[in-house]
């Protein structure tokens, strides 16, 4: 029996020493103790006999301006709230994922779906986050054949991605579809009809109109042209899409209005029943309209 | 191994006991030296003979495989397939267990740390001393303003006899805290695989016996387990009355449902027994938990969401609310 065991000496040195016991037990000698902060060289409080509670505010500075005054104001951070951040997700991390069978090669790639494959942990991040960027590195090593869908994408990545089989296509989901979308039970859960996605601001319009970015909003005839242009500038032959990969790319997208796949925006979904209500009303059903 | 219990020697007596010992080893075979604890069963003094386990090899019957999948690195294990009804071993079967369980890197700052949070996250102590303001004495001042004696102001100050007590414990005061869970499994996990290591365990066919038992201790006696302490761990499906009769009164026994495992109570007993029809269950269990995904944000409460409880919000389908216009349904 110890043959099969995976061979190690500390197994072995174990098979002769005596009996582990709750006696036998010692904590770890070189672990790491926290101390309490108040006690040491390094006390926080009760330091030179003076209570932390009676000292002045911090950036105090006695009998005259101080530094942070002194400085005129510039606006550096001046726009931050209308910024936008993405998840940067490389074709290196979406192989690896891939050959690991956390992301399935047979299946759109989604934003879900990467949420769901444990690849990026999108759940509660900060407010001005709105989706994920594709990036170029590993593309040497890449060869998975997927249909993705992101928000911003680098021309290398494109080409790689495309030269394997799959298709690429960028779409816009405001702050709220893309919270829904990283957590959808949680999203259902809550039991409100599903809302409307939203249309992108003024900014990213050329962006998402444009067939070299393959676009959700584009012409898909354009985007037939940019794909043989890609592939002449980088040297490879176009490989054939099946016909499913041909219907996603002009018909089974989702609506620009839509915010999942196959669910209409003001129903709701019944996860303790395992069904979908969907409004009869008229006035509902004008509202819902995309 | 008990801590030794010795009578109080003086030191001039145990420098006489200790010179005339001396030259004694020299001529006697069998010498041990006086401050050894020793074993209850040293072969050497009682001529114990020891049966000798035979060796497994690949031709016996496998009567139980891993149900669960088994890593590429890792091999299953074989250990024998034991009876309680059979007076003897017969070593005529094998069973096969999961290198995840049972052999698992032996890390034994983890166990210490289990073992730890084990005795101490129950622990409660109620001590409580009484400040100067509960004493209870009053506030009256002891003496006024004399030459000849110190200044005073309470007979409660913690200065005084019978003062109050200003720093001490302050009532009930909890040391509970919560482990890491993966920690907690890997805990479990390498006090099964020490148990095999350092073969202290034994798995029987079932838990499950006939009213006409054989003898008892004769089964003990015929491996050499008569007076070590021993854990049986049953699977909820057997029926365990006429075990329970028989092993009522034994200070070595003692029997375990699989829900209630855990890491003390393995290392407290010598040796481990398991039942084969509980291994299915642990190593679905145990897997389970080691292959999963971590949460998506934050666990939620699965109570609060269940259906046809009075927690659940109900959703009207006669009079729905319109959409957008109220902040929430």
């Amino acid at each position: 029996t110890n043959e099969q065991m995976s061979n190690s000496s500390y197994k072995s040195l174990l098979r002769n020493l005596p009996r582990v016991n709750l006696q036998n037990l010692k904590a770890n000698p070189y672990a790491e103790v926290k101390h309490s902060p108040n006690r040491g060289p390094h006390a926080i409080g009760l330091k030179n006999g003076v209570r932390p509670n009676i000292k002045p505010r911090i950036g105090y500075v006695q009998d005259k301006t101080p530094f942070q005054k002194r400085i005129p104001k510039y606006g550096y951070n001046r726009e931050q709230h209308l910024k936008r951040q993405y998840f940067p997700l490389t074709l290196w991390q979406l192989q690896r994922h891939v050959d690991l069978g956390r992301i399935d090669p047979t299946k759109p790639v989604d934003i879900t779906a990467i949420s769901n494959g444990r690849v990026l942990s999108m759940v509660g991040s900060e407010s001005n986050y709105y989706g994920i960027y594709l990036l170029e590195q590993g593309a040497n090593i890449f060869k998975a054949k997927l249909d993705i869908e992101v928000q911003i994408v680098d021309e290398l990545a494109l080409a790689t991605v495309e030269k394997a089989g799959g298709t690429v296509s960028t779409a816009f989901y405001d702050r709220r579809s893309f919270v829904a979308l990283c957590n959808p039970v949680e999203y259902f859960l809550m039991g409100k009809p599903i809302h409307k996605r939203l249309l992108p601001p003024q900014e990213l319009v050329t962006y998402y109109t444009d067939p070299k970015v393959r676009g959700y909003l584009s012409d898909p005839a354009k985007i037939w042209e940019e794909r043989m242009k890609l592939a002449k500038k980088y040297g490879y032959d176009l490989p054939e899409l099946s016909e499913e990969q041909k219907h996603l790319m002009v018909e089974g997208k989702k609506d620009p209005r839509q915010v999942f796949n196959g669910l209409m925006p003001g129903s709701i979904v019944n996860l303790a029943d395992k069904t979908v209500l969907v409004p009869e009303n008229e006035h509902f059903k004008q509202h819902a309209a995309m | 191994m008990k801590l030794c219990s010795r009578k109080f020697v003086s030191p001039a007596r145990f420098l006489l006991q200790s010179i005339q010992n001396r030259n004694s080893h020299v001529n006697s075979e069998d010498f041990i030296p006086p401050n050894l604890v020793m074993a209850k069963i040293n072969p050497l003094l009682h001529n114990v003979t020891i049966q000798e386990v035979p060796k497994i090899s690949d031709k016996i019957l496998v009567s139980r495989h891993c149900v669960e999948k088994v890593p590429k690195h890792k091999n299953a294990i074989s250990v024998w397939l034991d009876n309680l009804m059979h007076a003897r071993p017969q070593y005529n079967s094998v069973v096969q267990l999961h290198p995840v369980l049972f052999d698992a890197h032996p890390r034994m700052d983890i166990l210490h740390s289990v073992v730890r949070w084990q005795q101490e996250y129950r622990e409660v102590d109620y001590s409580w001393s009484r400040t100067r303001a509960e004493i209870g004495r009053g506030k009256k001042k002891p003496w006024h303003k004399r030459d000849w004696k110190s200044k005073t102001w309470s007979s409660n100050s913690p200065l005084w006899m019978k003062g109050g007590i200003s720093q001490g414990p302050r009532g009930p005061r909890a040391s509970f805290y919560e482990l890491n869970p993966n920690t907690l499994l890997d805990g479990l996990l390498i006090a099964l695989s020490i148990k095999h290591i350092q073969n202290d365990l034994i798995i029987i066919e079932s838990a499950q016996i006939s009213q006409d038992m054989p003898n008892f201790d004769e089964y003990l006696e015929n491996r050499n387990l008569s007076e070590t302490s021993m854990l049986l761990v049953h699977a909820e499906n057997e029926n365990i009355s006429y075990l329970e009769q028989l092993v009522e009164d034994s200070k070595f026994f003692n029997i375990l449902p699989l829900y209630g495992l855990n890491v003390c109570s393995i290392l407290k007993h010598d040796k481990l027994v398991l039942s084969r029809y509980m291994l299915d269950e642990l190593e679905h269990k145990v897997l389970w938990h080691k292959t999963r995904y971590p949460w998506l944000g934050s666990p939620h409460n699965f109570y609060l969401d269940m259906p046809g409880q009075d927690n659940a919000q109900s959703v009207d389908t006669d009079n729905p609310e319109p959409i957008g216009e109220t902040g929430h349904m």
